[in-house]
């Protein structure tokens, strides 16, 4: 078998590790949280008995992850039981996904742009214009969310109520379906929680190895341009960073939906939560570790076929 | 008045001002947009849960009978009815002008297949305790329908509110949550069904064939879970109506010549109550002490106006018992009745046979402003000798731990009624929301009276005897009731809330 | 972060232009409102001529305790007239509740109708001057029923009235309607049920038809024999805008002590919209709106041209909206008479002050309260009747046995519902 072969199984095989994993964490979580589904049905109690072998509840934990994993490998996720009632799972993760998608991917894109070029700018300056960055995105995304829309929201408010501007469509934030409304969702996810911080002192770092590199310094004594260089030799590192955002800016995205009132996955997985409805919070985390998983995965392959030394030293 | 030119800084600012919307965010003229902490998850009235689902239905679904402005019962879906001499027999001809969204006229069969499938165990409606009392539904002929009840009734109409569906929307005799009807539900209400929005808002629009054509084109409910912000959708105008306004923007509210206030259910009062299955809270002394080292006025101030309460009624209740003595915040009451019941005190803390007294309290989370009255409660016990652990639970660790397991020290809660304020569920022995444990042979006593009396007089004293009884008895520390309004933008022309079901008259509402 | 800077650009603008009130009506500067903000001193002089601790208690809408404080002179003939008008709308609300108990009660059990039930809805009617057909009731009731209607046209009752408690406190209201006595005995104070043979138990119905004639004759005599005319003293804090309103107010019949209707020629002159025949509560509200308009700019223009004591009594006394409040007060009697109750509804829930809502207060009198009751009731709101009724019992304990009336009515009126409750 050929290295750069094994080296794409090992991660394949790593990738359903970590689905398989997904399922067990999600299950136990919801296992150990109080309460169930039935309880939240005001008839509830006399239902109890009939509901919990329909639903499965009466199942030990493993029983439960097994029948789960059983019905999952073909393609069946249930269906909701209390957030949508009788609609199929698949169907709801589908829909909010594909919305969450539109916030995820561009947030994902924005963060490794501006980190990349401010990475380029920061370099060989004083740290302190390093610290004032990392201080400047460590806000909470939900306070960073928060105090956009509230200063946005107050001016508008405050300029309307003035007779200075007529209406704008997406007042008042973010109660409105708009662009505006996205952005921020994107803006505040590239930046808050550190997010910009972490990812522009890694390209940063990846940014100085490779200009202190045997090829940044054959270059340079060839007087060739060091910009090429650096720009192909960085989308590696680059990519490793885009698959290590993956996850966190995951986690981010639930507040972020939560606090601009975005009915995406992220808002779905809180309410499935609260409303104890496995079924849709599993399959909620089951595709979100696919998306963490496969954001891995593929950073990963890519880097691989990009960089061939990495197949050697990881073969 | 047209908008005077910005000045140059904010001339910058204007393409972002002006950024495109996706065309579903402003209002219609004619549409009202109101907030819900939390929107239904189905539409089916047979289900209901909610008072936000109750409010749906309202504007979507129709009962044979329905309140007019005056509160006075009057025929809706049905057109009139005879009550047979032994009152046990009622024929109701429905009206001819009556017809389903989907076009289709509402028939008797509607009204059968809808009690049947109430009645039905397999459908576990949520409403079927509103039909237990009819014994059967048979149609006549398509357009009246003869129902027999259990006993004879006085005035039957009084209780056909419940809401009718169409037959021919169902596969069967049984409803299920599950089906396809929850999400694109057929009424003959005035409103119908537009779309079941992912983000949790219901769009309703006019029905135009309904005979009372609504002023409303659009009614859309949107679900707003944070308060606050649902206060400032209102002042922003980009919401016409709030369902419940918090206490603290009343004020702000009040002053604001674009809202007006809307008084909106005030019969619920607020209680701690104890877990009288778990020692030692099946002390009444432990309770007496407990209830004597609380300041419930202290408690009350920073949350807003209300009236403190020694009982199970509020204050304009007819039932109060104004000669109940409130108890008082006395600490040395207090100690001595923790000494008699075996405590000592020890340092800072009371103890029995080396256990300390310690309390855990849970409220719900989504009480407004439990978190300031749980952690003023905290401090004013920890400060007599009583560390107090505080829970908030969301509503599905709620139901398990409080109402399935009875599993909690003293927790803090709400409970709202209708205007007939009936307790027998809460303190009856055999009553199914009695989850404090309260068994009294005297309380069931004076409860089975207040429900047989045909005397109002009897009646009355009955239910002041029963809050003198469990001011003594003390399963609950009764703490007060808070005032309630609805708010309303002054566009909303000729609105009449109805004080239960909120929509019931919206058909003459417009906007202006 | 960009809200900062719209806020910026907001400051950088020109600031906005105070709103001009030139268009304020000329009549409402002719009201006491505006002699009290250009001259605060003959308001301080007035106050403090005739008892400051009085006129407290009256703008807070204490009138028990400030009748207390005002033992004569001109305050204590203003409390008068404020107690008679009171007991008036009290006595409306009695007169409707207890017709609306002895329907519903005989209703379910005929046998009630052998009690003194329906004659004491009858009295309760006769007293506030509604004709009632007698000729169904026992002879015995018949004849001292009869006195009622008498005695309001001022004729002193027979001295051997004989009926369902008639020696005792049902008598002495009625020879205090008829004026040959300005209070009831104290055994018939507060809320002693009446002493009845039969069983239930009962409150005399005519108690505030009696108070509210008494209180307006103690106004007629205070305002006459006093000789301080300043009519600062009957406008202060009180129903009528100007002194020409006060004038028209005298012109009629019924004299001061009746209930005052809004309508001299302060408010004809603003040229507010009518509220129309039909009890529709949207012409209500536009007609509360007028209203506001009018009297937002006025009270602005009155800030701005008042010196710092003048300004500080507008706003610390709140002088505007009680003052509104007090013409919305008569607007919903208005209404209430004309058979309007959700009008008067209307007017109610936009005259009431929420923020103390259940306390009285410079814009929650009394009469508030009590008119709310009566709209209720007239709305079939008979629970929410006694929510009304709950702020008045501590200044006002008298009333809880109008309070034990509808509680009654309440409780009959829901025997054949189910009870619902929830949680939270």
């Amino acid at each position: 078998m050929s290295t750069a072969l094994r080296a794409a199984l090992l991660r394949a095989l790593w990738f359903l590790a970590t689905l398989a994993g997904a399922v067990l964490l999600v299950q136990a979580l919801l296992h150990a949280a109080p309460g169930d589904p039935i309880d939240l049905l005001p008839n509830g109690a006399e239902l109890r008995p009939r509901l919990e072998v329909e639903w499965g509840l009466d199942r030990p934990l493993p029983a439960r992850v097994l029948r789960y994993l059983g019905a999952a490998a073909t393609g069946d996720l249930g269906t909701s039981l209390v957030v949508r009632p009788g609609t199929p799972v698949v169907e709801l993760v589908g829909a909010s996904a594909a919305r969450s998608a539109t916030i995820l991917f561009p947030a994902l894109l924005l963060g490794l742009g501006l980190s990349s070029a401010l990475a380029l700018w920061t370099r060989g300056r004083r740290p302190v214009a390093r610290l004032a960055l990392q201080l400047a995105t460590a806000a909470p995304v939900f306070l960073l969310a928060y105090l956009a829309v509230s200063g946005l929201n107050e001016a508008t408010w405050a300029l309307l109520q003035a007779d200075r501007i007529e209406r704008p469509a997406w007042f008042a934030l973010p109660d409105q379906p708009s662009l505006l409304r996205d952005a921020l969702a994107v803006t505040v996810l590239a930046l808050g929680s550190g997010a910009l911080g972490e990812t522009h002192a890694a390209i940063e770092e990846a940014v100085e190895r490779i200009l202190h590199s045997p090829f940044a310094t054959a270059a340079r004594a060839r007087g060739g341009g060091l910009v090429g260089v650096v720009l192909r030799n960085l989308l590696p590192p680059l990519l490793a960073v885009a698959g290590q955002r993956v996850a966190p800016t995951l986690g981010g995205l639930v507040i972020a939906e939560k606090v601009l009132l975005l009915n995406g996955a992220g808002a779905l997985l809180w309410q499935a939560c609260l409303q104890r409805d496995h079924p849709l919070a599993m399959g909620l985390g089951l595709a979100g570790a696919l998306v963490v998983a496969g954001g891995h995965l593929a950073t990963d392959l890519a880097r691989l076929a990009l960089d061939p030394r990495l197949r050697r030293v990881e073969a | 008045m047209h908008p005077r030119p910005l000045p140059s800084p904010a001339l910058l600012l204007l393409p972002l001002l002006g950024l495109p919307a996706l065309g579903l965010g402003m209002a219609w003229a004619d549409e009202l947009r109101y907030a819900e902490d939390q929107a239904p998850a189905i539409v089916n009235p047979l289900f209901a849960t909610t008072m936000s689902e109750a409010r749906v239905h309202e504007l979507i679904f129709e009962g044979l009978y329905t309140d007019d402005k005056d509160l006075a019962t009057r025929p809706d879906l049905a057109e009139s009815a005879q009550l047979s001499e032994d009152r046990r027999e009622m024929t109701i001809l429905l009206r001819s002008d009556a017809t389903w969204h989907d076009g289709r006229p509402v028939t008797a069969d509607d009204v059968v297949f809808t009690i049947r499938a109430m009645k039905d165990a397999a459908t576990a409606s949520t409403e079927q305790g509103r039909v237990d009392w009819i014994e059967s539904a048979t149609a006549v002929d398509p357009t009246s329908v003869r129902l027999r009840f259990v006993r004879p009734e006085a005035r039957p109409e009084d209780k056909l509110f419940f809401k009718i569906l169409p037959a021919h929307a169902f596969e069967g005799a049984t409803v299920k949550r599950t089906d396809p009807f929850r999400s694109r539900p057929i009424g003959s209400g005035p409103f119908r069904l537009e779309s079941f929005n992912e983000d949790g808002s219901i769009r309703m629009g006019r029905y135009e064939e309904h005979r009372d054509r609504a002023g409303l084109g659009t009614v859309t409910m949107r679900e707003v879970s944070d308060k606050n912000y649902q206060a400032k959708l209102l002042m922003y105008e980009s919401l016409e109506a709030l369902v419940r306004v918090l206490p603290r923007d009343l004020a702000v509210l009040q002053a604001n010549r674009k809202v007006e206030l809307y008084p909106y259910q005030t019969n619920s009062w607020w209680y701690l109550g104890f877990n009288l299955e778990r020692k030692p809270f099946d002390d009444a002394r432990v309770r007496g002490a407990i209830s004597r080292m609380i300041d419930v006025e202290a408690l009350l101030a920073p949350i807003g106006t209300g009236d403190t309460l020694t009982g199970p009624f509020v204050r304009s209740s007819p039932f109060y018992n104004h000669k109940v003595a409130p108890y008082v915040a006395d600490e040395a009451a207090a100690a001595a009745l923790l000494q008699e019941a075996g405590y000592t005190r020890s340092g800072d803390s009371w103890t029995k046979g080396g256990k300390p007294l310690t309390l855990r309290v849970s409220a719900h989370k989504s009480l407004e402003s439990a978190q300031e009255v749980v952690i003023n409660l905290q401090s004013q016990l920890q400060g007599q000798g009583i560390p107090v652990t505080v829970d908030f639970l969301d509503e599905a660790a709620w139901r398990s731990a409080i109402w399935r397991q009875q599993d909690y020290d003293l927790i803090l809660s709400q409970w709202s009624f209708d205007r007939n304020e009936d307790v027998r569920e809460q303190f009856h022995s055999q009553g199914s929301r009695n989850f404090t444990g309260y068994q009294s042979a005297e309380a069931d006593r004076l409860l089975d009276l207040a429900r047989d009396s045909l005397d109002p007089q009897e009646k009355k004293q009955a239910l002041r005897d029963l809050h003198a009884r469990v001011h003594d008895d003390m399963p609950m520390v009764f703490l007060w009731t808070l005032d309630s309004y609805s708010a309303m933008a002054v566009d909303v022309r000729n609105v009449v809330i109805h004080p239960f079901y909120f929509f019931t008259w919206a058909t003459d509402w417009s906007m202006q | 972060m960009l809200g900062g800077l719209l806020w910026l650009a907001v400051g950088c603008g020109p600031a906005a232009e105070p709103t001009v009130a030139d268009g304020a009506p000329a009549a409402l500067d002719a009201g006491w409102i505006s002699q009290v903000v250009t001259a605060p001193a003959s308001f301080t002089a007035l106050v403090d001529r005739t008892g400051r601790e009085g006129w407290v208690l009256l703008h807070q809408g204490r009138l028990t305790q400030a009748a207390r404080a005002f033992p004569d002179g001109p305050g204590r003939a203003r409390i008068a007239l404020e107690q008679a008008w009171l007991s008036q709308d009290l006595a409306w609300l009695a007169a409707e509740a207890w017709p609306r108990l002895a329907d519903a009660w005989v209703a379910r059990d005929p046998a009630i109708a052998q009690g003194p039930l329906p004659a004491l809805a009858a009295a309760s009617l006769l007293a506030t001057g509604a004709p009632v057909d007698l000729s169904a009731l026992p002879a015995d009731d018949q004849a001292w029923l009869a006195a009622i209607p008498a005695a309001t046209a001022g004729q002193a009752p027979p001295a051997d009235l004989r009926g369902p408690d008639v020696d005792g406190c049902v008598a002495a209201a009625i020879a205090m309607l008829g004026g040959s006595a300005d209070d009831l005995p104290p055994a018939c104070a507060a809320d002693a049920p009446l002493r009845l043979d039969t069983a239930g138990s009962f409150y005399d119905p005519l108690r505030f038809a009696a108070r509210a004639a008494a209180a307006g004759r103690q106004a007629q005599r205070g305002s006459g024999s006093d000789g301080d005319s300043d009519p600062l003293a009957l406008l202060l804090f009180g129903p009528w805008w100007a002194p020409a309103d006060l004038d028209a107010a005298r012109q009629d019949p019924a004299g001061l002590g009746a209930a005052p209707a809004m309508d001299g020629p302060t408010l004809r002159a603003l040229a507010l919209p009518e509220a129309g025949a039909e009890d529709l509560p949207q012409a209500a509200r536009e007609r509360v709106r007028a209203l506001d308009r009018a009297l937002d700019d006025w009270e602005r223009a009155q800030a701005q041209a008042a010196d710092p004591d003048g300004a500080a009594l507008l706003t610390d006394l709140a002088l505007v909206p009680q003052a509104r409040g007090r013409v919305l007060l008569s607007w919903a009697r208005q209404a209430l008479a004309q058979d309007r109750p959700h009008q008067a509804t209307a007017y109610l829930m936009l005259a009431h002050d929420v923020e103390q809502a259940r306390e009285l207060g410079p814009r929650n009198p009394p009469s508030l309260f009590a008119l709310a009751a009566l709209a209720a009731l007239r709305t079939g709101r008979t629970r929410e009747a006694l929510d009304h009724l709950d702020p008045l019992l501590a200044e006002h304990p008298e009333v809880r046995a109008l309070a034990e009336t509808i509680g009654d009515l309440a409780v009959l009126e829901g025997m054949d519902r189910q009870g619902d409750s929830k949680e939270n």
